[in-house]
């Protein structure tokens, strides 16, 4: 290290003294140098130095504490004594379970925008220039933060999964209706919820690489989210459910969310789990590559 | 050492840099002057690997910036005052920088200090003033404790006291056998602070040669002269080569004679001279002189 390089005005060490050229003085370090593992660690810093992550983090926490308390609230309800009348739903551990990672979708959006920020603010604040000083393998950088990024959501994914059993397994053994842990039905709706949230939540990382744009990329995130099943719905309309729309409709990205976490094919049309869970990796991909290339070539 | 070979990037339609080609030296500190849009910014962004050359190549110690396996112990840059993240606090920054390169926390308190920002280093960036920014920049560029230093305007908004503190810094760092690239455009301090020059224009060198060098040839001899008898003085040196520029009753300036030739006529005429001083072009002249023709952005009239 240099202990003796010229001390700023106001410091209380002590001032300067010669000492030899700068490589020879860093080799006191060490000889450590930028790896993945070390460009990772910077990541996983700045995403957990910024109040805004945390800020998303906990409200995604309020949206699954508004959705467990509307679920236990209308779990009363539905085995409310005497029976509503007209209420003839056969409620199951596995439903209250589904529908409560239905909310995910919201979950979803909100890590949508932590990732697309997590790159753009990059580019709007010029920290890209210092962050690119310190890891200029462009590549190594954004595999770093894309991978910083996933951990983090899954992290958080796997905190509010982890609330979602701590309040809904004590609430299906209440009612009897406790769905069969030693059985895979339970876990595979975990875990592909959690990986539907990871892999579509880097689709706004690819958008925030490709737009450099905060506004830009959570708008085009959302539009990308939502535009397809509305369009898809108009032109439903249009054509009188001509096949092709249908077809059209098995690709769209919620409509492969569903195939992917419903662990079999439970309609007639749809698309087998590892193909639908393949053509969600191939979206982010269709996003994150072309990120990446222009990343990698554009000026900082 | 940074060597540039045919270096060239250009915007579009625009030229910002044009086939450029230096050397650096270690042990030195060089300064890099031109007018606002010669290219200086934009050659020190492709010496970092930030912007990507349109042609040629620039290496510090040989390679790219990019092929560094340990950039920030190779070269410490301190290339604007807003290249980071206001949310961040002073110190988070730092760690962050030192986590890429496993850098002990140790030296991050190291250079907190060094830089005097101990009072506000757990303060968020966005509260920071200019001077403090770029107090924290170099903080991040001496991080590493790097050989090669590039400096983009460091002493923009420092007080004075800073300004004499990285005026010491910069030329301690080069005593250190440091290569020091130093870009400003107050001349009086790049005159107390470097010991090469490099002038850009319109993304050209037109100049690249030692301080000393760069403002002698350019100035001419000049003698400021006061005497009761200014007016016979004047008629008596009255010639083809000189220029003479009354400033009052009894102060002119002499050009294209000496001192030396001045007194002797003074004293062949009988003219009392009450002061005979030499002046000698600054930086700041022959820096105009020079770029007068480069100059992109020229400002209008005062009011």
């Amino acid at each position: 290290m240099n202990p003796n390089t010229s001390r700023a005005p106001g410091s209380t060490q002590p001032g300067a003294v010669d000492h030899p050229a700068g490589n020879a003085a860093a080799s006191a370090f060490g000889p450590a140098e930028v790896s993945f593992t070390r460009a990772l660690r910077a990541e996983w810093l700045k995403l957990t130095s910024l109040r805004l992550n945390w800020w998303l983090s906990l409200a995604a926490l309020a949206v699954m504490i508004l959705t467990l308390t509307a679920t236990v609230f209308s779990t009363r309800y539905l085995f409310s004594e005497p029976p509503v009348q007209g209420l003839d739903t056969e409620l199951t551990g596995l439903g209250l379970f589904e529908s409560v990672y239905f909310s995910f979708t919201l979950v979803t959006l909100l890590m949508g925008a932590l990732a697309a920020v997590a790159i753009t603010t990059e580019h709007t604040s010029g920290s890209i220039r210092s962050s690119l000083a310190a890891v200029p393998n462009r590549s190594m950088f954004f595999a770093a933060k894309l991978l910083a990024v996933c951990g983090f959501i899954a992290a958080l994914t796997a905190a509010l999964m982890l609330l979602c059993f701590l309040v809904l397994l004590p609430l299906a053994g209440f009612y009897d209706v406790m769905p069969p842990l030693w059985e895979p039905e339970l876990w595979w709706m975990t875990l592909s919820n959690a990986a539907v949230v990871i892999i579509t939540a880097s689709l706004g990382f690819g958008l925030g690489a490709l737009l450099r744009s905060t506004a830009g990329a959570v708008v085009t995130y959302c539009l990308l989210l939502f535009s397809g099943p509305i369009a898809l719905g108009l032109l439903q309309a249009l054509t009188d459910f001509a096949p092709w729309v249908e077809e059209l409709a098995r690709f769209e990205i919620f409509a492969l969310q569903r195939q992917f976490t419903a662990g079999s094919a439970s309609l007639a049309t749809d698309l087998p789990v590892p193909l639908a869970g393949g053509l969600l990796l191939a979206w982010a991909g269709v996003v994150l590559l072309p990120g990446w290339l222009l990343f990698t070539r554009r000026d900082a | 050492m940074i060597t540039a070979s045919g270096l060239r990037k250009t915007y579009g339609e625009r030229t910002a840099v044009d086939g450029i080609s230096f050397a650096l030296e270690p042990g030195r500190v060089t300064g890099f002057l031109g007018p606002n849009g010669a290219g200086k910014s934009t050659t020190m962004r492709l010496a970092m690997g930030l912007d990507r050359p349109s042609a040629g190549q620039i290496t510090i110690n040989g390679r790219p910036y990019a092929e560094h396996r340990a950039p920030l112990r190779e070269v410490g840059a301190v290339l604007d005052a807003g290249a980071w993240h206001p949310g961040w606090t002073g110190e988070q920054q730092l760690r962050i920088l030192a986590a890429t390169h496993a850098i002990p926390k140790a030296r991050v308190q190291e250079v907190i200090e060094m830089t005097g920002l101990s009072s506000v280093a757990t303060r968020r960036i966005k509260s920071y003033s200019l001077g403090m920014t770029q107090r924290l920049g170099i903080a991040a560029a001496m991080l590493g404790d790097p050989g090669v230093l590039i400096f983009d305007e460091p002493i923009n908004g420092l007080d004075p006291e800073g300004v004499r503190w990285v005026r010491q810094l910069v030329r301690r760092l080069a005593a250190q056998g440091r290569t020091v690239f130093i870009s400003s455009h107050l001349m009086s301090e790049m005159a107390q602070t470097a010991d090469h020059l490099i002038v850009l224009g319109q993304g050209r060198i037109i100049a690249d040669q030692p301080l000393g060098d760069f403002i002698d040839p350019a100035g001419e001899t000049r003698v400021l002269v006061r005497t009761e008898d200014a007016q016979a003085l004047m008629t008596a040196l009255a010639g083809a080569q000189i220029t003479l520029v009354c400033q009052d009753a009894e102060t002119f300036e002499a050009r294209g004679i000496d001192a030396r030739s001045i007194g002797r006529r003074a004293l062949e005429i009988g003219v009392v001279i009450h002061e005979l001083t030499p002046l000698h072009s600054s930086l700041e002249e022959s820096y105009l002189r020079l770029t007068g023709n480069y100059v992109e952005h020229r400002s209008g009239g005062l009011l």
